[in-house]
């Protein structure tokens, strides 16, 4: 159905979508439209902005100190050698006068991975070249989270969509949404509520209708895939790239 | 009041990858932010973990702020989205799940409670009063509590069609009504 041709009904799903009603299949499908449709986007952002913010108590509740150690765990390396700025005393290893500048920061690094072996929170990877062999898109994946960032861009006919699936043996693909053409795209997919990702083992990509396949199964052919690796595993290149 | 420019600033620089502002937007924010997770999953634990992701998340997907909206509402959807995926995918036979302390958490409870943003609550506040009871509960339990149609069906004792009309009529009169206030 064009949610369109239907603004009385799309109002309603986006309200139903941002305070939850909206459940299981039926949401998942929402915020694939949402992020194709930039009319919803907008209807949802209305409502966002209608009611979220009205809900926030003024008084603030302290937050446990993990889950800021847990975030920065996960943020790109590179800065994160910074000494943080709340630290009063300096810390032992920029007191020994042979660990500064570089040592210190593979300190950090190695401190850090150490306080938090479950670092690799997105511990899987996938990379699908085009069909000259490019690498295209860049995929990382927890269970229930898929990151991905378009390395270049993809001319396919406008009345077409390239759709990406995920693949359980034993079981249909499961759609994971469609890809973005333009290079420098990095959405982050929903992953569907009854769906664990750590059990797929290869990522497929087909040619459908444009907006994705009607069916909710892949009706054109296979045209690119990839295995999902356990990054741990990756001998080469950085264990995670944002 | 957080000084909504100064995050919005703050956010197209994490945009930027700059992760100093990155720190400081959750340093002026995630303590606000945290009681929509909790709200949502009721327990410090999972909420913790939620807002873990979600600010990841945050930090992830700051190139799609639009400058010019909320930053607030832009990061507690985020929140909201991520302890409502949760929440979904939670096996409700945990242990202490099933006390929905339905009495505790009702509007008055909410409202007596300081806003953030107090004239955003009132326009909303006076919006839900001039529903029908029914309406107005049924509403307030499904968006303050992310609380499934069934669960508000049961707490009511009411016909599961009978909420999901109450619901999707409050919300078409409450974006009227809040249309109308604002114009």
């Amino acid at each position: 159905m064009n949610l369109r041709k239907h603004p009385q009904l799309s109002e309603q799903l986006a309200a139903l979508y941002v305070i939850g009603s909206l459940r299981g299949r039926a949401r998942l499908r929402f915020a694939r439209l949402v992020q194709q449709d930039v009319v919803l986007a907008q209807m949802v952002e209305r409502w966002e902005d209608l009611l979220l913010p009205a809900m926030l108590p003024a008084r603030p509740q302290p937050v446990p100190e993990r889950v800021w150690h847990g975030i920065r765990a996960q943020l790109p390396r590179a800065t994160l050698a910074q000494p943080r700025s709340r630290s009063s005393h300096l810390p032992w290893w920029r007191r020994l006068a042979l660990w500064q500048g570089l040592s210190a920061a593979l300190a950090v690094v190695l401190v850090v991975s150490w306080l938090w072996p479950s670092v690799p929170r997105m511990p899987m990877l996938a990379v699908v070249n085009n069909s000259q062999g490019q690498a295209t898109w860049v995929f990382h994946a927890s269970a229930h989270h898929m990151r991905l960032v378009t390395l270049r861009n993809t001319q396919i006919p406008p009345n077409k969509s390239m759709q990406l699936w995920a693949i359980v043996p034993g079981k249909k693909p499961v759609s994971m949404g469609l890809l973005p053409m333009q290079e420098g795209q990095t959405p982050v997919l929903p992953v569907p509520d009854h769906m664990n990702l750590s059990h797929a083992r290869l990522l497929a990509v087909t040619m459908e209708p444009a907006g994705g396949s009607p069916t909710g199964q892949p009706t054109g052919p296979i045209l690119l895939k990839a295995t999902l690796i356990s990054s741990q595993d990756a001998s080469t290149g950085p264990r995670r790239a944002y | 009041m957080i000084d909504t420019a100064e995050l919005e600033r703050l956010l197209l620089a994490v945009a930027c990858g700059d992760q100093q502002a990155f720190q400081r937007f959750y340093r002026e924010t995630s303590a606000h932010l945290y009681p929509v997770a909790l709200r949502i999953l009721r327990e410090d634990g999972r909420a913790a973990d939620c807002l873990q992701d979600a600010f990841l998340k945050i930090w992830l997907k700051a190139s799609e702020y639009r400058a010019g909206r909320s930053p607030m509402a832009w990061a507690a959807a985020i929140v909201r989205y991520q302890a409502i995926d949760l929440l979904r995918r939670m096996p409700k036979d945990e242990p202490g799940w099933e006390e929905p302390d339905w009495e505790r958490e009702e509007w008055g409870a909410v409202h007596n409670e300081a806003a953030l943003y107090p004239a955003e609550r009132k326009r909303i506040e006076d919006c839900l009063q001039k529903m029908t009871t029914e309406q107005r509960q049924a509403i307030v339990q499904a968006f303050y509590r992310a609380a499934t149609y069934e669960e508000v069906a049961t707490h009511f004792g009411a016909a599961l069609g009978t909420v999901k009309s109450w619901i999707r009529r409050g919300l078409l009169f409450l974006r009227d009504c809040l249309q109308h206030e604002s114009a």
